[in-house]
Formats: C-alpha cells, sequence, structure tokens
C-alpha cells in the first residue's frame, strides 16, 4: 500500500516536472530574448525572473518530497546561481542563459532516467563548477563605464522592487516547509493549519501587487484543467462514434416510425449527438503554442551556431491541433527552421552589404483553413537558388541536363533524399537527409507542403494537414461485393470507363487514355486480394503523388462520399499492404482505408516525374 | 487438511472457459476472456492467410476474427446455432476466435493440470496442460502461442504469415 503511493505520487512528479521543464525553459528563452536587444527591457526580464525563479524553487520542493534528491540538488545549485545573480545585480548574459538551458536539458535527461530506473544516480559537479565559474566571470565582467551602468541601472532597480516579494514568500514557505519536517510525527490536521496560517500570513503581510497574480495564476491554472489519459479519450471517440452510427440509423427511420413523440424527439437527440460528438474529437485537440516553445530554443540554439542573428515571429500560438499530429509534425517542423536559419538566411555582413537589416527574421504562423491546419515557417532570406538546385540535381544524376521541368518542380527537387546544396555538411544541416523525411512524416499525416520563394526576398514553406487525424473525407467505393475506403485528400479527379476504354502495352502493365494523356493503371482488386470479375464499367481514381505521374486504381463504382472516424489498424493485422486504418460506416459493419499513395509501388509502368 | 478450506474458495485464475472444436474440449483462462457473442458478420481482410475470418465491429471496435478450427488443422468451421466467437483479450492486442461451442467454465487449479503432455499431434496446437474430469480430456489452450501472435504483431506489411 505505501509502496503504490509514493509509486503514485512519483508518478505525478514525473509527469508534471516535463511541464516545469517546458516552462523554465520558456521563461529563459524569454529573458534571453529581451536582454539580447539593443533596447532592455527591464520588467520583462524581473517578471519572467521571478517566474523562473519561483518554477525552479518548486521543482526543487517537489523533488526533494519524493525522494528524488538529485533533482532537488541541481535545482539547488540553480536555485543559489539565480539567488546571488539577484542579490548581486549582475547582468544576465547569453553564456548565463547557456548555462540554465544546459541545466534545464540535464534535468530532462535525469527525469526519463529516472522514470526507466528511479535509483539511477548522476553526477552534478560539473554544474557545481560551472556555477561558480560563471558566476565569478560575472563579478569580473561588471562593467565600470558610465553608458552600461546607466542602462543596467532600472533593471536592477525593477528587479529589486518586483523580486523581494518573491523572495520573501519563498522565506516562509521554506520555513513552513521546515515545520512540517520538525512536526512530522504530529496529526495531520495539525500540519494543514500550519501551512494555512502560513499562507494567511503571507497574504496578510504581503498584500503587494506582484503576489497575489501569481498565487491567483496557480489557483487558476490548477481548477482549469485535469489530466486524461489518452486512452480514455480514445475509447470515448469509440462509443461517440458508435453512436453517432446509431443516430443515423434513428434518423433514416424516423418517418417510417410515424410516431409522434419519437418524430420530435430524434431530431433534438441527433442536435445534441453532434455537440457530443465535436466536443469528444475536441479533446485530443492542444494549442500548438507547446511545440512553438520548442522551436523557440532550436532557433536560439542553431542561431548561435551558425553566428547569425534571428528574430523569431510567432502567430497563432493559441491554434488548436491534433495531439498526434503535434507529435508527428515536430521533427519536420524542427528541420524546416533550422533550415530557414542555416540555409535561408544570409550572413550578417552579406545582409548589410546588400541594404537588409542585420538581423535575419523567421515567422512561424499557424492557422485552420476550412478543415486543414496550416503552419507556415517563412524567412526573409535570400530564397532559393533554382539554378543551383537544377545544377546540383544533374550533377547528382537526379534529372537528365536536358530535361524540361516546371519552375515548380524544380523546387520540389529538394525533397528528393541525398539532396543538399550546402558543399560541406555542418552540425545543423547540409547532410541531405531531411526535407525527404520531412516530406515523408507530412504525407503520412495525409498533409502537403508548398514552396514559395522570392529570390533576394526569403522563402514560405506552407504544411498543410488535416485538422484532425480522426476524422477524414473520404469516398465510399465498391470493389466486387466489399466496400473500401477511399480518403478524399489523395484523390485528385475520378473518371467512370468501361473496360474498351482499357489498352494493354507490352512491359508497361494496363494503361488508359485520359485527355490524350497515357496512364497506367492497377487494378483494386489485385491490390486487395478480391477476385477479379468483368463489368461493364469501371471508375478510375486518378492519383497525384509527389515525384509519380499520374496514376489510377480502378475500383468498381464509387458509392458516396462522407467523413469517417478513423480507427488504427489491429495490430494482429500488421501483415496487410497499403490500409491505413479502418473505420464503420453507416450500417456498422468495418471497412478498410486504402492508402492509394502506398499503392504506386504495385503500379507497372509507373514512371517518377 | 488446512489447505483444503483454501482451495473451496476459487481463485478466479484457476478458472477457465471451456468450448469445443470439432469433438475436442479445450479451455482457457476466464481472465483473458472479455466476452462471447454470437457469430458477427465480417469483413474480409485482404492478403490475409485463410484461418482470419475478417474484422467485426464490436460496439465501435473493430477486432479480427479468426477461424480456430481452420488454423489449428481442423477444417473451416461450419456455423451452426450452437457456433460462438469468443472474445480474446491479449496481452498485445484483442481478437475474436470462432468455436463449435461454448460449453462451461470449469475450475482447475495448477495441482489438477497436468503438464508436459507429449500427446501433441496438431503443428499449430500450444498447450499449457490437461484438465481431466473422469473420462474428457480438456486441453487448457496457449492462445497467443497457438496463433504465433508474438510473430503477428511483429510483421511486416506484405510478409506472409503462416
Amino acid at each position: 500500500m505505501a509502496d503504490s503511493y509514493e509509486e503514485i505520487i512519483r508518478q505525478t512528479f514525473l509527469e508534471e516536472a516535463e511541464q516545469s521543464l517546458a516552462d523554465i525553459e520558456q521563461c529563459i528563452i524569454e529573458i534571453d530574448r529581451y536582454s539580447s536587444r539593443k533596447k532592455i527591457y527591464p520588467s520583462e526580464i524581473s517578471s519572467n525572473f521571478a517566474n523562473l525563479f519561483r518554477l525552479v524553487h518548486n521543482l526543487k520542493g517537489s523533488s526533494a518530497g519524493v525522494g528524488f534528491s538529485k533533482v532537488s540538488d541541481l535545482s539547488h545549485i540553480l536555485e543559489t546561481f539565480l539567488t546571488t545573480i539577484k542579490n548581486e545585480n549582475f547582468q544576465i548574459s547569453g553564456e548565463t542563459c547557456d548555462f540554465i538551458l544546459e541545466c534545464n536539458d540535464f534535468f530532462r535527461k535525469m527525469i526519463v532516467k529516472i522514470s526507466q530506473n528511479p535509483d539511477s544516480q548522476f553526477d552534478l559537479k560539473y554544474f557545481d563548477n560551472k556555477a561558480e565559474q560563471q558566476l565569478s566571470s560575472m563579478k569580473t565582467n561588471i562593467p565600470s563605464d558610465n553608458k552600461t551602468e546607466q542602462k543596467k541601472e532600472p533593471v536592477a532597480e525593477i528587479t529589486e522592487q518586483k523580486k523581494e516579494p518573491v523572495a520573501e514568500i519563498t522565506e516562509q514557505k521554506k520555513e513552513s516547509v521546515t515545520e512540517i519536517a520538525e512536526q512530522k510525527k504530529e496529526p495531520v490536521t495539525e500540519i494543514y493549519n500550519d501551512n494555512k496560517l502560513s499562507g494567511e500570513q503571507t497574504v496578510m503581510t504581503e498584500p503587494s501587487s506582484s503576489t497575489a497574480p501569481v498565487q491567483e495564476r496557480e489557483q487558476l491554472t490548477k481548477d482549469e484543467s485535469i489530466r486524461v489519459r489518452m486512452y480514455q479519450i480514445e475509447q470515448l471517440n469509440n462509443y461517440v462514434g458508435e453512436m453517432v452510427v446509431m443516430q443515423t440509423v434513428l434518423n433514416q427511420q424516423k418517418t417510417e416510425l410515424n410516431q409522434e413523440l419519437l418524430s420530435k424527439v430524434i431530431p433534438q437527440m441527433d442536435k445534441t449527438v453532434k455537440e457530443i460528438q465535436n466536443l469528444s474529437l475536441g479533446l485530443r485537440m492542444i494549442p500548438i503554442s507547446q511545440l512553438f516553445t520548442k522551436i523557440q530554443r532550436v532557433c536560439r540554439d542553431t542561431s548561435r551556431a551558425v553566428g547569425k542573428e534571428v528574430e523569431l515571429t510567432l502567430e497563432g500560438e493559441q491554434t488548436e491541433v491534433d495531439k498526434t499530429i503535434i507529435e508527428k509534425i515536430s521533427d519536420p517542423l524542427v528541420h524546416m527552421v533550422r533550415n530557414s536559419i542555416d540555409h535561408g538566411l544570409e550572413s550578417k555582413e552579406e545582409r548589410l552589404r546588400i541594404g537588409k537589416e542585420p538581423i535575419g527574421h523567421v515567422t512561424l504562423r499557424c492557422y485552420h483553413d476550412g478543415g486543414h491546419v496550416i503552419i507556415e515557417v517563412s524567412d526573409d532570406g535570400a530564397g532559393l537558388n533554382k539554378k543551383l538546385i537544377e545544377e546540383k540535381a544533374i550533377k547528382n544524376k537526379l534529372i537528365p541536363e536536358n530535361h524540361n521541368l516546371r519552375e515548380d518542380d524544380i523546387l520540389n527537387l529538394i525533397f528528393h533524399g541525398g539532396f543538399s546544396t550546402k558543399d560541406t555538411a555542418t552540425d545543423v544541416s547540409g547532410r541531405g537527409v531531411g526535407m525527404d523525411v520531412v516530406l515523408t512524416n507530412i504525407q503520412s499525416l495525409s498533409g502537403e507542403i508548398d514552396i514559395a520563394t522570392h529570390p533576394g526576398k526569403g522563402s514560405t514553406f506552407k504544411i498543410s494537414v488535416p485538422l484532425s487525424l480522426a476524422v477524414i473525407d473520404g469516398v465510399v467505393a465498391n470493389v466486387n461485393t466489399n466496400r473500401y475506403i477511399l480518403p478524399m485528400s489523395q484523390v485528385f479527379e475520378s473518371v467512370k470507363i468501361s473496360p474498351e476504354d482499357l489498352d494493354k502495352a507490352s512491359g508497361v502493365g494496363t494503361i488508359f487514355n485520359l485527355r490524350g494523356k497515357n496512364i497506367p493503371v492497377i487494378f483494386a482488386h489485385e491490390i486487395l486480394s478480391e477476385k477479379s470479375s468483368s463489368k461493364e464499367f469501371y471508375t478510375a481514381v486518378i492519383i497525384r503523388k509527389h515525384g509519380f505521374e499520374p496514376y489510377a486504381v480502378l475500383v468498381d463504382e464509387i458509392l458516396k462520399q462522407q467523413q469517417i472516424v478513423v480507427k488504427p489498424i489491429s495490430k494482429a493485422l500488421k501483415f496487410t499492404r497499403s490500409l491505413i486504418g479502418t473505420a464503420i460506416l453507416g450500417d456498422g459493419l468495418p471497412a478498410f482505408i486504402i492508402d492509394l499513395f502506398d499503392v504506386s509501388q504495385y503500379v507497372k509502368g509507373l514512371a517518377k516525374s | 487438511m488446512i489447505e483444503s478450506s483454501k482451495t473451496t474458495d476459487t481463485k478466479s485464475e484457476d478458472r477457465f472457459l471451456e468450448f469445443m472444436i470439432r469433438d475436442e474440449f479445450f479451455g482457457i483462462p476466464l481472465l483473458e476472456i472479455r466476452e462471447v457473442i454470437g457469430v458477427p458478420k465480417t469483413i474480409p481482410i485482404p492478403g490475409a492467410p485463410s484461418w482470419y475470418q475478417g474484422i467485426m465491429n464490436l460496439r465501435g471496435q473493430v477486432i479480427p476474427i479468426i477461424d480456430l478450427g481452420l488454423k489449428l488443422g481442423s477444417g473451416h468451421t461450419e456455423k451452426t446455432n450452437e457456433t460462438a466467437v469468443i472474445i480474446v483479450e491479449c496481452t498485445s492486442v484483442t481478437i475474436g476466435i470462432i468455436v463449435d461451442a461454448v460449453k462451461k467454465v470449469i475450475t482447475a487449479t495448477e495441482k489438477t493440470i497436468q503438464k508436459n503432455q507429449s500427446q501433441n499431434t496438431k503443428k499449430d496446437l500450444k498447450i499449457d496442460g490437461v484438465f481431466r474430469n473422469g473420462e474428457q480430456m480438456t486441453l487448457i489452450l496457449n492462445i497467443e502461442k497457438s496463433l504465433n501472435l508474438d510473430d503477428i504483431v511483429n510483421a511486416t506489411p506484405g510478409s506472409t504469415l503462416i
């Protein structure tokens, strides 16, 4: 019993620590952003510093509480470090932020290790020493000329004012903690009383403006949300999906029932069910801000590594996106932002030479557009060099010398594996693995990516993915007696054809002529191991997959188009090919969803474009 | 004799659901079973081995159904009034298995189950032991091993299962 209780609080700590570390990172990045500019924003710095201090202090307390002593030791080192900075009014430099970020990264490592093995040991000497070094170098670096002094003065003052109360609260909290520790053997109620008392004292003695909001905010965030397991949400969505199906049946029957009460209730019920469906699908959605925070860090690290000054602008941080999409889009986005900074932006000298602002700008934008989430990464750099891309592609034998590619297609060459215009690979980019992975990841989300580039003005990469993976637009098609679902996003167009329109060409399999162009086809029943049967008409579904000439999949007929709740394929069916998932149709029977892009590998005579 | 008082209140681990495939009796641990249902309408699975009957909709969850008789080499299961599907929750997946008839719940302790019976003639039949009740013999089936579930859940797309 005692063991399991301990386990539960440890688990809770580990889950919450992740959030705390993300918050800490956010604070440091903000501080770094505000302090590295020419104009200094003292109030922003000090409020973030106060937050940072509070977060580190909380981490120290909670980790000690669950017995993760090394985590609390490192928090202690960091806390002492921050206290000294505050007390001595040291100026926060980029190196200071680097150090704090380094600590934060190590916290993450510890959390991962500890969650695998609670008894993991860590050596913190490095951080102890480095904190000392940093502090002593800051001491010697205190500038003496008046100009900087003046600039620094206001920071120090406001920091003082604002931070005073924080320090005091901390003091008091600490007291109550030690009190609790001392009175461990006393009954629990007394401890609560003590806590309450010291809490009241805080409010009474410090009704000052800055303490109250901090506490209020804490209170608010605690009330606003609860943690729910992803599994439960998926279950809920399953049952709601089932309810929607049953509701559809009721709707179809209501005219035949001829009962006044029922014909009133069913439409009302219909509305409620739809509301519930929207709500339950919405549970999977979280704001993209979490991912944007990660990008801020990447941007900071990359700009340092390549020695370019970058200002990152974030737009639409509160846009809600399906959790799975956020997870899958994270790596591609990181890669693209790195690319924008390393390849896109010019060096500071170059920018000055051509009359641009020395600081490069990268913008991340996220918004909803119809049933899609759009994420844009733009920079104001040199733009993509079509000529260079073309030359490289010819050199790497990706395209023949006498190609006749359109401009768009030349740009799209950057999505080929092994393609890089950088001559030497760096830590940051240039290995040519990346954009092809970006494309694959985005396509696996049934998404698309577009490039817009203007020489000398910059480029924009626009990712478009469906709002939710759980619901897609689907086309229901018949193959023999069975129904299959084709994702709408993969269907370019569909044409009704008769068997006479089909030609057999030697070596390339079956083709048919669509508006003067020969298109290779594959029969759906071949990929689905269904029996073949002769039909009067087929429906050819035309697919344009990136990097391939168009091809067609022949189904018997298209029945209808509808919204599909996607269910992942059972683990017992991993051997199946070209299937993305399953879904339950209106009559309650399941159907498979075909991945039309994956089908390309079975199409004979399909040429790459 | 003190032990006997313990054995009378049966632990759920000791209970098995007994069912028939053709004329043989089998048992699987009750704890692995979610429910027993009639034979549902199924949709064929492209590229699946013959013993995969298809997928079904179980209250919103899509579950593969396996013809256990076919897998064990006893041929295709003909549907009768008694044919049933047992929904089994294995460690990694939930699947349904078609059986000719579900009989009863039996209690078999470790003591009453005979292990290491080597009269195993069928290739895919993997049993954890045999429970004898008078003349009748019930084979305690190891579903995960009999269906090679390890291989199945680690299969790559397009691979052929045996």
